[in-house]
């Protein structure tokens, strides 16, 4: 079982990144079997979940729980012309309950606790934490300055939405920068899969069908 | 070969270098050095200073799209936590998070060895217990933290009253810390259990992720936060028990330098380009 657990792995894994190659229909069945398979995980935990958090005490006369269910029969409705409009009830309460629980969070944390942190104290315990939280005011301030569009900024303060903008690139930077590393873990993991288990034998298979890819191309280009 | 031929040199000569130096480490180990960042420490401190029978509650959020990256710092902190004599109450928010907390616990392919749970002497429903999927996204964790029987059974289905440990955890006023490894929703995590109860928050991010949360540690609302594959691998080594997170890292600065060493290159190549007249 573990044998073909881990050839099946080494099969979807070579598939995906036959798509470094070029676009083919074996890139395209393993991305179709992956979604499906997501898909398929989600809904069954949902299901799931749905007997055990609010079937099951229905069931046992917490009556209140079948309110959960009959706001989500009109998402099956949905697909019949007919009844279709009603799936908007239950999309009305998850939205309304939603932004209501979003914007309590975001004042706490994003507003009030990132203002605090950028401008609570510049002075702090050691000198390279003092010049961290500067840093960070400067930067905010300047980033947020560079975003004003209504009027344009000249002469001498045209040097601030600049900072700003060195700023905002330096953030880009380290995104990218943390992006590449996590596709390069991915890509690790995998190679490290693919070196260490029976899944190695994929390996020669997929060179193989590459080899032939390339063979068929030339010779097609030829023929033309 | 000229400049111009080295700028229009197919991409995909980059990806085969790419596989062939992420294959190095396979034939010749390195066993470069590695030291544990301020963050991965601070993450791991928090733990240690935990006092026994505290609660804590970690959330397998994980997705198996982001591979050992996210997987291997959940294998690493749920094995310093059962290491310990806490109360760990998991709960997985994420639909993929079941999934690879059953991989965690029998061993896999991007999870690493099995998390032995008989060796660290560990009795379910007295020391640990699994609650199973939530769905809801930011609304059930605002529920869970006021409700941590909200599901009323375990992933098992058994009655939450009887597994003692829920004794400890009945709602966030009772959690000593909340762990959540996850690739996204990490604002409404903040927001639902830091921001709005103050209890104290490590997070397990992706790489791509974490510039955008280091305000978040900064102002104190997110604890700690291990990045990405180092930080995995960095906690194994605090932990003292290297895993596939620091087995990979050879592999992750081995390529980390070609991808620097390419930059590096067609910068050059772009600035040699502009001064040679080229468009």
């Amino acid at each position: 079982m573990v044998v073909v657990e881990q050839l099946i792995y080494g099969i979807c894994a070579l598939s995906l990144w036959s798509l470094l190659y070029r676009e083919n229909p074996i890139y395209r069945v393993a991305e179709y079997f992956y979604v499906g398979f997501a898909a398929a995980n989600a809904f069954v935990l949902a299901w799931e979940a749905m007997i055990r958090i609010a079937w099951t005490p229905v069931t046992k006369g917490q009556y209140i729980w079948i309110l959960p269910i009959i706001l989500s029969i009109p998402f099956l409705l949905f697909f019949y012309d007919k009844t279709r409009s009603t799936y908007m009830i239950p999309i009305s309460v998850i939205v309304s309950l939603g932004t209501a629980l979003g914007i309590r969070g975001a004042i706490h944390a994003q507003l009030i606790g990132q203002i605090y942190g950028t401008m609570g104290s510049l002075i702090k315990a050691t000198g390279l934490d003092t010049l961290n939280v500067i840093l960070i005011a400067i930067g905010s301030i300047c980033s947020i300055i560079y975003f004003i569009f209504t009027k344009e900024i000249k002469g001498s303060a045209a040097v601030i939405p600049r900072i700003g903008r060195i700023f905002i690139m330096a953030t880009f930077g380290a995104a990218y920068a943390n992006t590449g590393m996590g596709r390069l873990t991915n890509m690790s993991g995998i190679i490290l899969n693919l070196w260490k288990t029976d899944a190695i034998y994929i390996i020669p298979v997929a060179l193989a069908v590459i080899a032939i890819d390339i063979v068929r191309q030339r010779m097609q280009r030829g023929s033309e | 070969m000229t400049l111009r031929k080295i700028e229009r040199l197919d991409p995909r000569y980059l990806f085969l270098i790419l596989l062939v130096v992420a294959s190095i480490p396979m034939i010749i180990p390195l066993g470069l050095p590695m030291k544990a960042g301020a963050l991965t420490e601070k993450a791991y401190l928090i733990i240690e200073s935990l006092p026994p029978e505290s609660v804590v509650v970690i959330d397998a959020c994980m997705s198996a799209g982001y591979g050992p990256e996210l997987q291997t710092q959940f294998v690493a902190l749920l094995r310093h936590l059962l290491s310990r004599p806490l109360k760990v109450v998991i709960v997985s928010f994420g639909t993929e998070g079941p999934m690879l907390f059953d991989m965690a616990l029998k061993g896999g392919l991007i999870s690493g060895p099995k998390v032995d749970l008989e060796k660290y002497g560990k009795v379910y429903g007295v020391d640990w217990v699994y609650l199973g999927y939530i769905p809801g996204g930011e609304t059930a964790f605002a529920s869970f933290a006021r409700d941590s029987w909200m599901t009323k059974v375990d992933d098992e289905n058994t009655p939450l009253d009887e597994l003692p440990i829920m004794q400890y955890c009945k709602n966030i006023d009772d959690w000593s810390l909340s762990i959540t490894v996850t690739g996204g929703s990490f604002e409404q995590y903040i927001a639902q259990w830091s921001a709005a109860y103050g209890t104290t928050l490590i997070m397990g991010v992706p790489g791509v992720s974490a510039p955008r949360l280091f305000p978040y540690v900064a102002t104190g609302q997110l604890a700690a936060m291990l990045v990405s594959l180092r930080g995995a691998g960095e906690y194994e080594l605090l932990i003292k028990q290297p895993g596939l997170g620091a087995q990979l890292m050879d592999i992750l600065n081995l390529t980390q330098l070609l991808i620097v060493l390419s930059v590096i290159i067609g910068n050059i190549l772009y600035f040699a380009g502009r001064l040679g007249g080229q468009k």
